[in-house]
């Protein structure tokens, strides 16, 4: 089972202490079925936000979230369970959220299980087959509560748990923090094994190696979508208002503020021209 | 894998925490039940005292019958002529129409007994009872001889048969005692000695009654037609059902009403009487019963809202700790029902696990409670009312769960997830506003009727309120001695009061324990005052440290037995008797003046003052006029009329009605007048009661003659006659209601007497005060200080009021007291005391009396029917209605503040782990530890002492407030309170209250060291 996900103009405001805060400020993305996406920004861009709103777990203020064919806007709570139930997953930041304490591996599963089949799910693999899915088929493992396990091997599980119900959409928040070197391997390697199976993948990540190997980077700057980067290239996007957000580098050299007269040239590049000066700090754009 | 698996795993998991929702829920479910369970115990206890401290003869059923003159002449149907076992198929056939009343009545004795002369072969005679009873020979020691099985056989006891010198073998004659009907001859074939002349079997008859030179003890018969004494009326047929207190049961009280009315109709029927005090003493303990049914039920709902809140608390906590796990349902997208089951579900299983647990424990404690404090054989009955109360303590416990949980279920998934916990806000001020206006509301309307069982809920208000308050003190306290530290820079403080300013729970925890400590506290104060208010009102309504409630045959023969078994004056005869007067009754008490001073406990009177008052009561009076075994009167007689006279003694014999003895015809001119007085042989037998003035044999005419009376002698001596004074000359008008006598007093006295009518003239003499000084409670019974009102013999005696009281020891705010010696003096002139049935017994004894001053009496002849005592007094009060709902009051105070600390001691645990990672937080910081100690000490003595001294002054103040007006002892009676407070530290309950809350404040200091064990680790 696979989803494709769509947002556009994707607005969250949220009140602090009084003010309100604009989390995410129009956000436009689609995601194919099957794709594979890692969302990268700085701490407070919005991505759990984002990720938070694809799972139906707050409502967007403005603009538009739809995971296949169910407007996350416009859901009733009853919906966006039962599609938390038969067709999102998600993994929360930190193996132990995703995890009942006194429940085996292979109970925690067939507890995740237990609100699919609620809502009426049938042919829901065995949980041994979705522990297999990331690596944790051995038998001793089954048995065994998250408290006995590595960090690795707690993470691999919370990922079976979202993977219960054969969900076609992932959601994982930031899944190799907190992990060495060897447990992050393991767990890109339960990722890609996922992926292998069609699932639509959304990872909120810090690390950049992760974020390559995923198919797809999107990086959220400021609650919208920045750039995107794919195969390890990074491009700025052009959003739909016409907006381009500058990498840091060239944002040092024309700081937020800068008047540009835009040249577009007839082989395509464009020019950004600062109308203070004339042409020290002209930057062409093909 | 099903979701019970999950819920239990869950379970297991926090047992800590499940536990302590398992036990809250058994402690609600326990105080629910308790109220049903114990009041019901505390009415069948209240209904088991009365009947068994009331006399066996009134709660018995006594079906007697006696024989009338016309039934003693075979002219009519007498029952008492008949067959006892006649009356008893009557009785049996009506007790099968009450069968309520026939279970609780034991198996009956038949009596049968007539007041005879028995005349001796030497020509002695002597009063005695003559009594058949079935199954006598069963109850007494055969001392001589055989015990009477056939007609004509009789058994004199011991004693009597010593005095009269009776053998196995000798006849005596027994007649009647009244008339002149011809006797029945008997054969002595035994003496006896009674096993127990207490004993239930003998009923309250004056069986043993022997009094030298004056009566025997009874002689029993071996036939019931002994007893039948040819033409003797006063034949009294008894049969006397005995109740059995234990079956005295609280459901079966109406039927037995009901059947005890038409049983007394249904032998009316038969011309059988049925006496029994058993319906009014019922009806008496219906007070406190209903006391006990209206106040039991509200000294519960503190206990039972306190249980409910901890439990709310509690769920609240342990809901909160689990909202990453509901987040995690909800994240898995479990629908809305199922999400609550898995949140709701454990606290509910643990609820409803928690209620039978809580029912066997609640009645375990009420059985517990009623062998230790109610009545002997009381027991906790779980009726319907039990299993409803653990039914509604369940849902109730379920529901104040389910609003615990309600505000953590409303959460979103993130809010869930969140770390920090937000704040109440503004709804837990509006919710505490709201609940003290309604205590203060509920406060004001109990304190209006202090009476009502709903004042009972004043103190749970006031609990509340306090509470309330202090959880906004430590709040307020904090902030300002946070702001405080920070100025100064003081590190314990800052970490101290941020601690209490900031986290909702500690407020929480300190209004739970505040209200709980209050309550305690509250309960201790009432319980210590209503102790002592039992005390004083044992003291005075018992009036000496024993009371012995005896069978006498009338006052001198106690006076006698009381000297005799108690010389050191240690202990006092006192008869009593009420009178009717307007729409109440005066309780008459009599009592040895002399011995006052040494036996009454009379509150606000001292030994000296009591002897001061024993002086007043027998101001006025006279030496008695004792006789001897003659009299000489010396008189000059002139102005003798036609009519031959003749001049007679007045002699009133102990026990006996005054009688005339004639002393020889009137003759002009001075002579003495004299006459043996065999009777008065024994000293202090007899007294002067007069002179009599009639015709002779059969004459008729006026009465007219000048007697000078001289001189009255007796035994070759003056006896004490005081011819001086004329107010103790008096005519007796009420025989002779023409008769004129002008009375002179002087050295002589002169009497001029002039009668037309038919009877003799009476002039009786009062060796007693023409008044008697009289100690009084309550308004006077007639008019002005000198009035006059019945006393021990049916006519009026003229009183004067020497002083007053607000009540008189055991007799009550409306009585009189009176020397006894001369109240009986002054009966006795008019009357033979011996036949006042309406007089009541006692002796009272003070603490150094003989403790085997019950078998003296006996000895004496004097039998013991009951005993109190300032201690078994005590006892009993303390099993009537307020003493019960103060003792359960206490309980519940007890629970409630052990709850609290419980509580408190577990969020202390619970919050552990937490707070350890906080300290060593701290210490990595660079505090030190000794400034975390220090802060955690302030925390800890805030967050405690706050709490404890806030309730402890409510819980006080709460007793000051509302004991005024309450009844402490009684039902329906408001007790003042002077002397009352617990002025010294002894054991009592409000200072153990106060030494274990100072014993939790350095508990509470001394573990805070803990914490910080382990270092930074």
């Amino acid at each position: 089972m696979t989803s494709a996900v769509t947002c556009r103009g994707l607005v969250y405001i949220y009140r602090l202490e009084g003010y309100d805060v604009v989390a995410l400020g129009g956000v436009d993305l689609d995601i194919a079925p099957g794709e594979s996406v890692a969302l990268l920004g700085p701490s407070g861009s919005g991505k759990s936000t984002l990720l938070s709103l694809l799972a139906g777990l707050i409502r967007p203020a403005a603009g538009r979230a739809s995971i296949d064919d169910i407007d996350l806007a416009k859901a009733s709570e009853a919906e966006l369970a039962r599609m938390r139930a038969t067709m999102v997953g998600v993994v929360l930041q930190g193996a132990e959220r995703n995890l009942l304490p006194y429940l085996t591996a292979e109970q925690n599963v067939r507890f995740a299980q237990r609100a699919a089949l609620a809502h009426g799910s049938n042919n829901l693999p065995s949980p041994r087959d979705v522990l297999s899915m990331v690596g944790l088929s051995i038998r001793g493992k089954l048995r065994q509560r998250p408290a006995q396990m590595s960090p690795g091997e707690r993470q691999r599980l919370a990922l079976a748990v979202a993977l219960a119900h054969r969900p076609g959409l992932l959601l994982v928040d930031e899944p190799t923090s907190q992990l060495d070197t060897s447990a992050r391997d393991e767990i890109v390697l339960a990722l890609e094994s996922v992926r292998r199976y069609g699932t639509t993948v959304v990872v909120v990540t810090h690390d950049p190696e992760v974020g390559a190997r995923m198919g797809r980077t999107v990086t959220i700057r400021d609650g919208r979508v920045g750039a995107e980067g794919q195969l390890g290239e990074e491009f700025a996007l052009v959003g739909r208002d016409g907006s381009v957000h500058l990498p840091p580098e060239v944002l040092a050299i024309l700081p937020p503020g800068t008047r540009l007269r835009v040249h577009a040239g007839a082989d395509g590049t464009v020019t950004l021209v600062p109308a203070s000066e004339l042409s020290q700090s002209t930057l062409e754009v093909a | 894998m099903t979701g019970w698996s999950v819920m239990l795993r869950g379970i297991r998991y926090r047992s800590g925490r499940s536990l302590v929702v398992l036990f809250l829920a058994a402690f609600a479910t326990i105080a629910a039940v308790l109220a049903p369970a114990y009041g019901r115990a505390a009415e069948q206890s209240v209904l088991t005292d009365a009947v068994r401290s009331a006399p066996q003869a009134a709660t018995s059923l006594t079906i007697s019958a006696e024989s009338s003159a016309a039934g003693a002449g075979s002219g009519s149907y007498d029952p008492a002529q008949q067959p006892v076992a006649e009356a008893k198929t009557v009785v049996d056939d009506a007790f099968q129409r009450a069968p309520h009343l026939a279970k609780v009545v034991d198996r009956p004795i038949t009596s049968l007994e007539t007041e005879s002369q028995a005349a001796l072969a030497n020509g002695e005679r002597h009063i005695a009872l003559l009594a058949w009873r079935l199954g006598f020979c069963a109850q007494v020691k055969v001392v001589t001889g055989a015990c009477v099985v056939d007609a004509e056989q009789a058994m004199v006891s011991e004693r009597s048969a010593a005095e009269t010198k009776l053998k196995v073998g000798d006849y005596i004659t027994a007649r009647p005692a009244k008339g002149e009907g011809a006797g029945r001859r008997l054969q002595v074939v035994g003496t006896y000695a009674p096993k127990d002349p207490a004993a239930v079997y003998w009923g309250n008859s004056t069986y043993f009654s022997h009094a030298p030179g004056a009566r025997l003890d009874a002689i029993f018969t071996g036939s019931e037609e002994d007893v039948r004494l040819p033409s003797a009326t006063g034949i009294m047929a008894k049969l006397t059902y005995p109740v059995k207190p234990d079956e005295m049961r609280l459901d079966v009280m109406p039927a037995l009403r009901s059947e005890l009315g038409s049983l007394g109709l249904a032998l009316n029927a038969a011309e059988l009487r049925l006496d029994t005090a058993l319906a009014s003493i019922v009806d008496g303990v219906a007070k406190d019963q209903a006391a006990l049914a209206s106040s039991v039920p509200i000294i519960a709902v503190p206990l039972l809202l306190i249980a409910w809140v901890v439990l709310f608390i509690l769920v609240a906590a342990v809901t909160e700790e689990r909202g990453p796990e509901l987040a995690l349902a909800r994240l898995r997208g479990f629908p809305q029902a199922r999400a609550a089951r898995f949140g709701f579900g454990e606290t509910l299983l643990l609820i409803v696990l928690g209620a039978p647990l809580g029912l066997a424990a609640g009645l375990g404690l009420a059985e517990l409670t009623a062998r230790l404090v109610l009545a002997n054989g009381t027991h906790v009955e779980p009726r319907w009312p039990v299993f409803a109360a653990a039914i509604a303590g369940l849902l109730i416990a379920a529901a104040a769960a389910w609003l615990a949980t309600r505000r953590t279920f409303g959460s979103g998934v993130l809010a869930l997830l969140r770390r920090v916990p937000q704040r109440a806000g503004r709804r837990a001020g509006v919710i505490e506003a709201v609940v003290v206006t309604l205590a203060v509301a509920g406060g004001v309307v109990a304190l209006r009727d202090r009476q009502s069982p709903l004042a009972l809920l004043a103190p749970a208000a006031i609990a509340v309120v306090a509470g309330i308050i202090a959880g906004r003190v430590l709040v307020m306290w904090s902030k300002m001695r946070l702001a405080i530290a920070r100025r100064r820079g003081s590190i314990p403080g800052i970490l101290a009061a941020a601690q209490l300013a900031r986290r909702p729970g500690a407020a929480r925890l300190v209004v739970v324990l505040t209200a709980a400590v209050a309550l305690a506290s509250f309960a201790a104060a009432s319980w210590d005052v209503a102790a002592k208010a039992r005390a004083r009102h044992a003291e005075e309504s018992l009036g000496a440290a024993t009371v012995y409630r005896v069978a006498a045959p009338h006052p001198q023969a106690l006076i006698a037995a009381v000297a005799a078994a108690e010389p050191t004056g240690r202990a006092m005869a006192v008869v009593r008797t009420d009178e009717q007067y307007g729409q109440g009754r005066v309780e008459l008490i009599g009592v040895q003046s002399e011995l006052l001073g040494n036996v009454a406990l009379w509150r606000g009177h001292d030994g000296a003052a009591l002897e001061r008052l024993g002086g007043q009561l027998r101001d006025g009076a006279g030496k008695p006029a004792a006789l001897g075994q003659d009299i000489l009167v010396r008189v000059t007689a002139n102005g003798l009329g036609e009519v031959p006279l003749r001049l007679g003694a007045m002699i009133s014999a102990v026990g006996q009605p005054p009688t005339v003895v004639w002393l020889g015809d009137v003759k002009a001119g001075q002579r003495d007048y004299a006459a043996p007085l065999p009777a008065c042989a024994a000293a202090g037998s007899c007294r002067f009661a007069g002179l009599a003035v009639g015709r002779m044999a059969t004459l008729t005419g006026p009465i007219r003659a000048t007697l000078t009376v001289h001189e009255v002698r007796s035994a070759g001596a003056p006896a004490q006659v005081r011819l001086s004074e004329g107010e103790v000359w008096r005519t007796d008008n009420e025989r002779n209601p023409t008769a004129k006598v002008t009375v002179q007093p002087g050295s002589v006295l002169n009497l001029s007497i002039d009668s037309g009518g038919p009877g003799d003239v009476i002039v009786s003499y009062l060796d007693t005060p023409a008044k008697l000084p009289v100690y009084l409670s309550g308004i006077v019974p007639g008019d002005g200080d000198d009035f006059s009102f019945p006393s021990f013999a049916d006519t009026q005696q003229a009183f004067t009021v020497i002083g007053r009281s607000g009540t008189l020891p055991r007799a009550g705010a409306h009585a009189l007291m009176f020397d006894l010696g001369l109240a009986v003096r002054a009966a006795s002139a008019t009357a033979g005391l011996a036949d006042a049935s309406d007089l009541r017994y006692e002796v009272w004894a003070s603490r150094d009396a003989t403790p085997a001053l019950a078998t003296k009496l006996a000895d004496q002849g004097i039998g013991v029917v009951g005993t109190q005592t300032i201690q078994t007094e005590m006892q009993q009060l303390g099993r009537r209605a307020p003493a019960l709902s103060f003792r359960l009051y206490l309980l519940a105070g007890i629970a409630a503040a052990g709850l609290a600390l419980g509580v408190l001691a577990l969020s202390r645990r619970l919050g552990a782990a937490d707070r350890r990672a906080e300290l060593a937080s701290l210490r990595a910081t660079g505090v030190r530890t000794r400034t975390l100690r220090r802060a955690l000490r302030r925390e800890r003595m805030v967050s405690i002492v706050l709490p404890l001294l806030i309730g402890l002054a409510a819980g006080v103040g709460a007793a000051y407030l509302m004991l005024p007006g309450v009844a402490l002892v009684t039902v329906g009676t408001a007790t003042p309170l002077e002397g009352l407070w617990p002025t010294d530290f002894g054991v009592a309950a409000l200072p153990v209250v106060v030494a274990a809350a100072i014993l939790v404040v350095f508990a509470g200091l001394f573990s805070s060291g803990g914490l910080l064990r382990g270092g930074a680790r």
